[in-house]
């Protein structure tokens, strides 16, 4: 298959806005594709190479690529890095160079899907000392053979933007338009994808064996699971009446949700986000083999920092000083970490996700020699609204968030947001009711989908006494892709080198702006915060505060100028109202 | 598997690793029972490496039929470096595992690499015709290659009857060397019709420092706008080095 075909499906998708286009485009891309290559295509049209779990990515800078099309083409240096000025877009700037290319191959080969996909994939495995060189010839020999066309979407591809606005979800609806009949089957992708978390596996499967193909997915080890998901209601007696009988409550801990992986000389641990992060609880590991009887199973549990001395559970942001590469075990040292294990998947080749939750919870039971580091997440079993009201003071005063309440009968659904799981936390009575607008003072480019795009931004109040900028949240949840795509144009013009002068922050981003843009966010309350710089040293030497769970309202004030944005006074009067509540 | 291979000196392997590494990062060589030889292009498809080494050439040389032996060309460079000035190099392989290298130079120096699976399928040779064919000593085509890279990255070579330029170009400023038919540095000359194209001076000058190494002179052949061949010898041996290179685009 040329790679030609798939740069112009490229061409149609970013022509329309419409999402049923969209999907039609890829639908029919996908009736072309020989099955074999089908993965390959699904992987690359999303802009990737792997299914996310793989942790492989491409990342080229902008700058090797540019140099490798500098020295592809005949244009003037200075005409290609005009026209890339001008439209901002290596892509579009490699489309034109290369209209007119500066050598002659001695053999022209053309562009296949598999040709494009290896380079790519050697590109990414590619490290060490002679990476660059090596990188920078293989682009060369893909621009070398590339038409215009192909050159401005494999640029796109190598430096992580492709953004052609293809969710996981348009992926399973143009499959189900290719290879299923009836759309009420589509369901079945959806599940076969929340068990294996790979489009490009569901994609070849579905197209080689169909309905009966889907069927055999199963959850395996060492290949994520789309975590189970739960819905929120406001009260213990709207859930039990949601439930109907007993539930069981569970302590909903503030920590790091992880899906741990065990098998004979392998342990892998997976993010919520199905990151492989099995590097920053080399301590979760070893507990793990030790105290888990089974040498085959899946279990998922919370990270919580621990105070050593103690005992007592610690916030979140205490567990985030291991989201590191380096000194991860300096890391363990001071932040030890405790986990509560809450679910058990899969066990000795037995698959126990349809299994009802109790006896799911039995067998983790018995599966686990519990110690300091390991625990089983605190559970009662219950019909009574009061005893659950009860246990959500306790869960708080313990330091946990609120309560998970789980039907007891519940089978395990990877990837669905069902009532089978019903979160209840305080804050969902007593939220900051209010909503606070903050400035954008820098972000973080994003990753997967976001790939291309601003991941998440760093936000902040406006300190009056100052006239400083104080960040005080980090900000990645709440847009729709159109909102993403809008608010990284009005910041390009606003990007600078290095951190602006009136901003106040310890935390590192990609990229710093001009304070200028000012977003409406919501959040669930005002913590202590040993990053942020809103309030700093104002309770407790060295802290400053942060809004915890920050979320975008949907609104670019643009009436607001920077200086109208909340301030550091009003910050200080939530957090002390919060308390006030917290006592009463 | 019978390969056994044996120089007596460690030249030609060194010119060898050398020229190799300026175009690939893995390397498959083809022994047959009449010789050893290697060719593959560069990732660009802009140049090509065609070597030729008959078994008369060796030592000793031994082979019961053709294979492929498929190395990491950093690691067979760095082994091929330990040899020194002098000594002899033995290459064999009795498996599809492994290639061994035993250097002598005093000490008995023995080194084994992992063969690899070769990722790469053969390269054709370009079927060319050349209208203009010179010959020169090693170090003039050198001189002349670093004279133009002085002021440019590309260098038009332009033939006639008269005799043969060679120029260069850029922001920077203009250089240009000529041999005149009569030249003693000019050993043959031969041009069939008049011909002019532009190549990549760093493939040229990279080229030449490693496969150039070992040959007394080097014979250069092209046609108008058409792909460049640079004939090296290694050494007396009997093998030679063919490097073909394709043009770049002059104008718009």
């Amino acid at each position: 298959m040329k790679y030609a075909v798939l740069a112009d499906a490229y061409d149609r998708m970013e022509h329309t806005s419409k999402r049923l286009e969209l999907t039609e485009i890829l639908s029919n891309l996908f009736r072309i594709t020989p099955v074999g290559l089908l993965a390959r295509v699904v992987y690359l049209t999303q802009g990737k190479l792997y299914p996310d779990f793989y942790g492989i990515e491409i990342g080229i800078a902008d700058k090797l690529a540019m140099k490798a099309i500098l020295e592809t083409s005949l244009l003037s240096s200075k005409e290609i890095r005009e026209e890339y000025q001008r439209s901002g877009d290596l892509g579009s700037a490699a489309f034109r160079a290369l209209q007119v290319k500066a050598q002659y191959p001695l053999f022209s080969k053309e562009l296949t899907v598999n040709r494009v996909y290896e380079t790519l994939d050697g590109m990414a495995k590619t490290s060490g000392a002679g990476a660059i060189a090596s990188k920078l010839r293989r682009m060369k020999s893909l621009f070398g053979d590339a038409e215009p066309n192909e050159a401005k979407y494999l640029v796109r591809t190598i430096t992580g933007k492709l953004r052609l606005g293809i969710a996981d979800y348009t992926v399973l609806n143009a499959l189900s338009q290719t290879y299923l009949r009836d759309t009420t089957f589509r369901k079945r992708l959806e599940v076969a994808y929340n068990l294996s978390s790979d489009l490009g596996l569901v994609a070849r499967v579905v197209a080689e064996h169909g309905l009966e193909g889907l069927s055999k997915f199963r959850a395996k080890v060492g290949t994520p699971l789309r975590p189970m998901l739960a819905e929120r209601l406001a009260s213990a007696t709207d859930a039990l009446d949601k439930i109907g009988g007993a539930v069981a409550a569970e302590y909903k801990l503030d920590g790091e949700r992880l899906q741990i992986h065990i098998q004979p000389g392998r342990l892998t641990i997976f993010s919520r986000r199905l990151e492989k992060i099995t590097n920053q609880f080399p301590d979760v590991a070893k507990v793990c083999r030790s105290r888990v009887r089974s040498k085959k199973a899946i279990l998922e549990g919370e990270a919580v920092a621990v105070d050593r001395r103690t005992g007592k559970l610690l916030p979140f942001q205490e567990l985030m000083h291991r989201r590191r590469k380096y000194g991860v075990n300096e890391a363990v040292e001071r932040y030890p970490t405790c986990v509560f294990l809450f679910d058990i998947l899969y066990l000795e080749g037995r698959n126990l996700m349809t299994l009802p939750y109790l006896q799911r919870r039995k067998t983790l039971q018995a599966e686990v020699r519990e110690n300091q580091q390991l625990k089983l997440v605190d559970q009662i079993v219950s019909s009574s609204p009061a005893e659950i009201e009860d246990f959500l003071d306790r869960a708080i005063s313990a330091g946990s968030e609120g309560l998970v309440i789980k039907d007891l009968r519940g089978s395990y659904r990877a990837g669905a947001r069902e009532f089978l799981w019903i979160k209840l936390k305080k804050d969902y009575r007593d939220d900051l009711s209010d909503t606070l607008d903050l400035v954008v003072v820098g972000a973080i480019h994003g990753g997967g989908r976001r790939a291309g795009w601003y991941g998440s931004f760093l936000l902040a109040v406006y300190d009056q006494e100052k006239d400083t900028f104080r960040s005080i949240c980090k900000v990645g949840t709440g847009f729709s892709d159109a909102q993403l795509s809008s608010l990284h144009e009005s910041l390009e013009d606003i990007r600078i080198a290095r951190k602006h002068p009136r901003v106040e922050s310890r935390m590192q981003v990609d990229v710093w702006f001009e304070p200028k843009v000012v977003l409406e966010v919501t959040g669930s309350e005002i913590t202590l915060s040993p990053i942020h710089t809103s309030n700093l040293n104002s309770i407790r030497k060295g802290m400053g505060f942060a809004l915890r769970f920050p979320k975008f309202a949907g609104k670019q004030r643009h009436d607001k100028r920077p200086e109208d944005a909340t301030t550091t006074l009003e910050i200080s009067g939530l957090y002390l109202s919060q308390l006030k509540r917290i006592k009463s | 598997m019978v390969f056994i291979a044996k120089t007596t000196t460690p030249n030609e392997w060194k010119v060898i690793a050398n020229t190799i590494s300026t175009v690939v990062e893995e390397a498959t060589f083809e022994a047959t029972v009449e010789g050893l030889s290697f060719r593959a292009m560069d990732p660009s498809h802009v140049a090509l490496v065609d070597l030729n080494w008959p078994n008369a050439a060796f030592d000793q040389y031994e082979c019961d039929k053709q294979y492929k032996l498929t190395v990491r060309v950093d690691e067979f460079a760095k082994l091929i470096k330990r040899a020194g000035s002098k000594g002899s190099i033995e290459i064999s392989a009795e498996d599809d595992d492994y290639l061994t290298l035993k250097l002598q130079n005093g000490y008995k120096k023995e080194f084994k690499i992992h063969l690899i699976e070769s990722s790469s399928e053969a390269s054709p040779i370009p079927k060319l015709s050349f209208n203009t064919k010179v010959t020169l000593k090693e170090e003039s085509l050198e001189d002349i290659f670093n004279d133009i890279n002085v002021l440019a990255d590309h260098i038009i070579i332009e033939s006639t009857q008269e005799g043969i330029t060679f120029l260069g170009k850029s922001d920077a400023g203009q250089a240009s060397v000529t041999l005149e038919k009569s030249s003693e540095h000019l050993l043959a000359m031969e041009v069939k019709e008049n011909s002019r194209a532009t190549y990549s001076l760093q493939y040229l000058v990279n080229m030449v420092k490693a496969a150039g190494a070992a040959s007394e002179n080097i014979t250069a052949e092209f046609s108008n706008k058409m792909p460049l061949r640079l004939e090296f010898q290694l050494g007396d041996s009997g093998g030679r080095i063919h490097f073909y290179l394709a043009p770049r685009i002059e104008e718009r």
